[in-house]
């Protein structure tokens, strides 16, 4: 089958000064799959997240690759037709519903708004049953009662529902979570990710999933790519990322995790800052055996075992 | 005996926001009756979902907003009655460590400036002595000297969290309040932060009034284990017997949700409970409670003692 989204060598960065933040990632999504992505905090997450929808935040723009989501380039489509895209074939939820959500707007003219732009043609009746049948689909037991509320009346894990019933409604086929859930907490949290699960399930949708969370990446995910310093490092299953991690990134990260109430301290620290990497391999000055050729090659990212792809020079 | 260093009895707190410029305003409720003390050299670790009123708790506890009821304690002196002498001399013992590490810095500032302000302010104005000080904790908290010329802006989020860190115990303080002093980190530096606090604490005998949305970081550091919400506080307990002991509704709920990466997969937790936002007059878990009984419609049960180790608000535990 051919992959549902493909992203080969995108790169894009500061406007201004052409400083690359997210440089030359490439991946590719099947229907109906989940792909967990992890990676330090600044490393690139969630511009790739918004450029899967060709967003960009102020200051920040595209130089140069391609995203094909179901044979469609993104890049190549005139400004006036993206709109046949976002939100149809593909959507964003993001991490904090409350400022997402307009605070002065019940539900249901929320839900209205984003219904009428991708729905011209329902009736009024149409749209209103719709909309019923959105927040039943996220889980909402009191639908007619909720499309009455205003944000804040609405408990965390409600809005985050909310802000999938609005996703979901141009019924898109490929949903790109940045951290949904890390302004809830757990409980909610674990309702949240059931409640992807099940779209994923039984609607078929496709997830590029977000999270500095390694137990809900665990959870969710089929493959991971990991982070970092706008590069993918890693891409791999998720069991075997999890039990055999082989970039030395991806050790610190998945040995500095807590276990039985301990951490064990990766002591190399610093966060790389991405308008002044090294020259070589960007990890170089954090890795715990630098190898002579990173000072001044760059490694590429390889298949060093079926399907485990690693860009580091230990695997060459 | 020694006084407690921080106590305070019974908050109240309820924000009035107004929306559609002004026009409709709601009220939330952040704290409703929070009680709670830390010993010296104790850790007292919260836990709460986003909004349950954890950070208004630490502005409440570092005297940076006025409770609408109840009263607030640092080393036994209700901050309602202090003069202006004593309110300065024990603000410096009482520091914060907030969230976000770049926005509690001035950018302004180079680091070193950042470490002597309230060095100068409290402490003494000798430029020699709080320079050498501004060293040695750098040391401690792993940072190489050469941090003292920089601006905010040219250190990493880890680096900054040192920084602030460092800033905090300039003063000589005996309680730090640290908002999710971790979240904004990456899990590599988050661990060394954490091990970092765990030695300052013992080693300067410092308390901590540690909040965090994170169970594996409150289980790292703390000795006590609070669980806030809708600002109230529902248990509380010592970590010590956390693992053996029955816990409030929630706190079980809470636990059952950690999605541990290392437990095998068939084990993730299934978690199907009612989501409807608080309204009655009852316990303010009800909607969400898995085990409530007729009485909990009635009224919010009150924090009682089971051990000396464990204090819950619920009827039915
Ligand atoms: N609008 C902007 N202007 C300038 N730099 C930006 C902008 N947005 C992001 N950056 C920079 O781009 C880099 C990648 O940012 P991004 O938000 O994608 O990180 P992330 O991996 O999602 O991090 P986090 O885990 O903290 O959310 C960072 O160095 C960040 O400082
Ligand atoms: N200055 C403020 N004005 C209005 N509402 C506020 C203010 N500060 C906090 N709140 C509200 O009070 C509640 C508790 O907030 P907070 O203490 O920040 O929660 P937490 O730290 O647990 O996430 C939230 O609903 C929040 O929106
Ligand atoms: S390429 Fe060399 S320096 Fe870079 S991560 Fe691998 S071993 Fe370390
Ligand atoms: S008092 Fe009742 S509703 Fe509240 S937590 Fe206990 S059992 Fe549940
Ligand atoms: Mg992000
Ligand atoms: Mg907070």
């Amino acid at each position: 089958m051919n992959p549902f989204l493909v992203v080969k060598n995108l790169t894009l960065g500061l406007t201004y000064n052409r400083v690359p933040l997210v440089e030359k990632v490439s991946f590719e999504v099947k229907k109906g799959e989940v792909l967990g992505v992890l990676g330090e905090s600044g490393s690139g997450k969630t511009l790739t997240g918004f450029s899967l929808l060709r967003l960009f935040p102020p200051g920040i723009s595209y130089y140069s690759g391609e995203v094909w989501i179901d044979g469609l380039s993104l890049y190549s489509l005139e400004e006036k037709d993206l709109f046949r895209i976002r939100g149809k074939k593909i959507a964003i939820i993001l991490q904090d519903p409350l400022s997402s959500l307009n605070p002065v707007l019940s539900v249901k003219e929320q839900l209205e708004e984003v219904l009428k732009a991708h729905r011209p043609d329902l009736t009024k009746k149409e749209r209103f049953d719709k909309m019923l049948n959105l927040l039943k689909e996220v889980g909402i037991s009191d639908p007619e009662i909720r499309l009455k509320s205003y944000p804040h009346q609405l408990s965390g894990g409600l809005r985050q529902r909310i802000m999938i019933a609005i996703a979901l409604a141009g019924d898109p086929e490929i949903l790109v979570a940045d951290e949904p859930t890390t302004a809830i907490d757990p409980t909610l949290q674990i309702q949240v990710l059931n409640l992807l699960k099940r779209l994923n399930r039984e609607r078929g949708l496709t997830i590029v999933f977000i999270s500095h969370d390694l137990g809900v990446i665990r959870w969710i995910a089929h493959r991971v790519a990991v982070f970092y310093a706008g590069e993918i490092v890693e891409l791999a299953p998720v069991e075997r990322l999890f039990l055999t991690p082989l970039h030395p990134y991806t050790q610190a990260l998945i040995n500095s995790y807590p276990k039985e109430g301990k951490f064990k301290v990766d002591l190399k620290g610093g966060v790389v800052e991405l308008s002044k990497k090294p020259e070589g391999c960007y990890y170089q000055l954090r890795c715990d055996h630098p190898c002579d050729k990173a000072k001044s090659y760059h490694p590429q990212l390889l298949e060093v075992a079926s399907q485990h792809w690693v860009r580091c020079f230990r695997y060459e | 005996m020694n006084k407690p260093v921080l106590e305070i009895k019974n908050i109240w707190k309820t924000y009035h926001v107004k929306v559609l410029g002004g026009l409709k305003s709601y009220e939330v409720v952040a704290l409703r009756g929070i009680s709670l003390k830390i010993e010296k050299g104790e850790v007292l670790g919260i836990l709460g979902e986003s909004g349950c009123g954890k950070s208004t708790l630490a502005k409440i506890a570092l005297g940076l907003e006025t409770p609408d009821k109840g009263e607030v304690f640092w080393f036994g002196k209700s901050l309602k009655n202090l003069n202006g002498n004593t309110y300065k001399a024990l603000r410096a013992k009482v520091q914060a460590v907030l969230q976000d590490p770049y926005s509690s810095l001035n950018p302004r500032y180079k680091i070193k400036d950042v470490l002597l302000e309230p060095y100068f302010i409290n402490i003494s104005p000798d430029k020699k002595e709080g320079l050498s000080k501004a060293q040695e904790l750098l040391n401690q908290v792993g940072l190489d000297i050469s941090v003292l010329e920089k601006y905010p802006h040219e250190l990493s989020g880890g680096q900054r969290q040192r920084v602030a860190l460092a800033r905090a115990l300039m003063v000589n303080p005996e309680l730090l309040v640290l908002d999710e002093p971790t979240s904004a980190l990456d899990v590599t530096i988050q661990a060394q932060i954490l091990e970092l606090m765990k030695t300052l604490k013992e080693r300067y005998q410092l308390s901590y009034l540690l909040i965090s949305h994170s169970l594996p970081v409150v289980f790292y550091l703390a000795d006590w284990i609070g669980v806030i919400y809708l600002g109230t506080l529902v248990e509380l307990c010592h970590k010590s017997s956390f693992k053996r002991l029955k816990h409030h509704p929630y706190t079980e709920l809470l636990i059952r949700s950690y999605l541990d990466p290392f437990a095998p997969s068939q084990i993730f937790p299934e978690i199907e409970v009612e989501l409807n936002p608080p309204i009655s007059d009852g316990c303010v878990f009800l909607d969400r409670c898995p085990v409530k009984t007729k009485d909990c419609y009635k009224t919010n049960p009150s924090l009682v003692k089971k051990t000396d180790l464990q204090y819950i608000a619920c009827f039915n535990v």
